[in-house]
């Protein structure tokens, strides 16, 4: 390893806090020694520092800033540093930047990831009570560590940083390690995060959607009291379920998101999605199960199957992603389901649509397949793979290469409506085959 | 957004323009703070400290001068107080070389709102999945070592990745900034 390749490593070790004191000593050693090298340490400090002020994970907090103790070490310290909050309060209001110094009790602090409204600056520290959103999303970051993004039209009360209520439309929220234990409510039902990624829709009707991406969640039928009764449901990865306290909880057999972390869309008219539903006729040990569409999605690289983080869908090495797939919805499916040759899918289109399938090269064709649809010059590919996984048993790669498995693409125009597709294939070993893939584009005219 | 209304010249002796010029350096403050600890995680508090010797000695400030060279001295004072808190084995620097860095940061090219502005634009022409990866690291706070795997890359190729995204925005902000005072 070179000098500067060595004073990578030591300076990440050390920017991520993660640096043995050997390295700690061998760090210093090399910046006592050389300019340059100090010089580069202060760029990447100072872009790592910007970098982490700037996506919010910095914000002065207030408390600090604003002394709210009861016990104040001086008349005159206490009296400044509210002056000082106070100044800097306003000249970030008329600057346009929100809320640094605003009481506590007038809300729950959060620190804004995102916003579509430009009054909410990247990184301000805010305090809200209630979010009403009727067009555009934002995207926030509570005490707690627990980030929610919300797509409007939407309503929701923050009670606690660990408490949201839902009133009416959808948020997605990343629990993440630090507060495992967070609660969304709505009138129909109580969701406990147990570390996760999950979404809630209320729709107008009141009943409550509950989608989990990652991890799993507590689904509770009494919101409101003080300690959750016992679950209804307990929902893991890829599954979701409809509260109606009216007619009690069924599975959700599809949702709509958008973006690689699947923000969840019930309720947004706009974008309108191509697929508005998809179901089957299998009975799965996860009775839950739930398909999740996401909205003009497809394009390099698009995660492919529930609960593999590896593989996505990619162009075949070295050539674009076919523009005609570009921007379909597309169906993130299942991977055991390649070997359920008589699962039925049926997919609801909004509008007439190009309805795209693309199958593994290396299986036959099925007869649903080579009826109903058309064979394209077209190819994707999905991976990389886990070497471990079955699916590409039987694919030979140069040592230390990535191993991807290669589909044709099939197509077929359709009207608005249902369309049944079959299963992947009836070989005995079809367990050593990737399943296939889904999207659909709308028509033009 | 709701506000109190007290007027801003309740507050004896400071003037807006050295509020403002406070506000302003936040970012500088911090990535100069950070860069004298070896690290951010506690660099909040000490800005926090920094900002009230500031305000204190808002009198003493001649508007003549530059204020970031003026308030790095603050800084540097603050960072020295948090040092001696913490035992020898937890610090990154030593005397020797917060003195050597601290004389590096001859100011900066324009105040932290110009550089967080033209951070802003650098990163808008970063290609799609540096910025993917950025809003893992600094948005989400995912360890390297998670998005590495996550990458199927190594750890140190992915520290790398990092290490050479932040150096192009870098000189993409020194560039913006440059080209910003010549027009």
């Amino acid at each position: 390893m070179n000098d500067k390749s060595r004073f990578v490593t030591l300076c990440n070790a050390v920017l991520e806090g993660q640096a043995t004191q050997a390295e700690v000593a061998e760090f210093q050693e090399t910046l006592r020694n050389d300019p340059a090298y100090r010089q580069a340490y202060r760029e990447q400090m100072k872009i790592h520092a910007y970098l982490t002020w700037q996506h919010g994970r910095a914000a002065v907090d207030e408390s600090l800033v604003i002394s709210t103790s009861q016990d104040p070490p001086s008349t005159a310290r206490t009296r400044s540093v509210s002056l000082l909050g106070l100044a800097l309060s306003l000249l970030l209001i008329a600057a346009g930047v929100t809320g640094w110094w605003l009481s506590p009790s007038r809300g729950i602090p959060l620190v804004v990831i995102s916003a579509t409204d430009m009054e909410l600056a990247k990184g301000s520290r805010i305090y809200r009570k209630q979010i009403d959103i009727t067009q555009g999303s934002l995207k926030f970051r509570l005490d707690s560590g627990a980030e929610v993004e919300a797509i409007g039209p939407v309503q929701l009360e923050l009670v606690s940083d660990m408490l949201v209520r839902v009133v009416q439309g959808s948020v997605t929220v990343d629990v993440g390690d630090d507060a495992v234990g967070f609660q969304v409510e709505t009138t129909e039902a109580q969701i406990v995060d147990l570390g996760t990624r999950f979404g809630v829709s209320v729709r107008e009707a009141g009943e409550t959607d509950v989608v989990v991406f990652e991890g799993a969640v507590d689904v509770h039928s009494n919101p409101g009291q003080s300690k959750p009764t016992s679950p209804v449901v307990n929902l893991k990865e890829g599954e979701a379920i409809r509260v109606d306290k009216r007619s009690g909880s069924k599975r959700l057999t599809s949702v709509v998101v958008r973006g690689d972390r699947d923000e969840v869309l019930a309720g947004n008219k706009d974008p309108a999605p191509v697929i508005i539903n998809i179901t089957d006729n299998g009975e799965h040990k996860r009775k839950n199960r739930c398909y999740s569409v996401r909205i003009g999605g497809l394009g390099p690289p698009t995660k492919s199957y529930v609960g593999l983080g590896l593989p996505k869908w990619r162009p075949l090495k070295g050539r674009h992603f076919p523009d005609a797939m570009s921007g379909s919805d597309v169906v993130l499916m299942y991977s055991q389901d390649r070997y359920h040759p008589n699962l039925e899918y049926y997919v609801e289109l909004s509008v007439p649509s190009r309805l795209f399938v693309w199958h593994d090269s290396r299986l036959n064709p099925p007869e649903w397949l080579t009826h109903d649809f058309q064979k394209t010059e077209m190819r994707l590919r999905s991976g990389p793979w886990a070497p471990s996984n079955d699916i590409i048993s039987s694919i030979e790669v140069p040592e230390g290469e990535d191993i991807y498995v290669e589909y044709e693409v099939w197509q077929r125009d359709v009207p608005a409506g249902v369309v049944t597709l079959g299963g992947n294939d009836n070989r005995t070993n079809s367990l050593r085959f990737a399943m296939y893939g889904i999207a659909a584009k709308a028509l033009e005219n | 957004m709701e506000s109190t209304s007290p007027s801003i010249t309740e507050a004896p002796g400071i003037s807006p323009d050295f509020a403002q010029h406070l506000i302003a350096s936040q970012s500088a403050l911090y990535a100069f703070i950070a860069s004298l600890m070896g690290g951010v995680s506690e660099a909040n508090d000490v800005l926090q400290e920094t900002n009230l010797k500031l305000w204190n000695k808002a009198s003493e400030y001649d508007p003549a001068q530059p204020f970031l060279r003026w308030a790095y001295v603050f800084a540097r004072f603050e960072v020295m107080a948090w040092r001696k808190k913490q035992s020898r084995s937890r610090l990154v620097l030593d005397d020797e070389l917060v003195s050597l860095i601290a004389s590096d940061w001859n100011g900066t090219n324009g105040d932290s709102t110009q550089q967080i502005a033209a951070l802003e634009g650098c990163l808008e022409k970063l290609p799609q999945q540096q910025r993917e990866l950025l809003d893992a690291r600094y948005g989400r706070g995912e360890a390297v070592q998670d998005i590495a795997v996550r990458q199927c890359r190594t750890e140190n190729a992915m520290s790398a990745l990092f290490y050479r995204v932040r150096k192009s925005l870098a000189e993409c902000i020194e560039l913006t900034l440059r080209r910003e005072a010549h027009e």
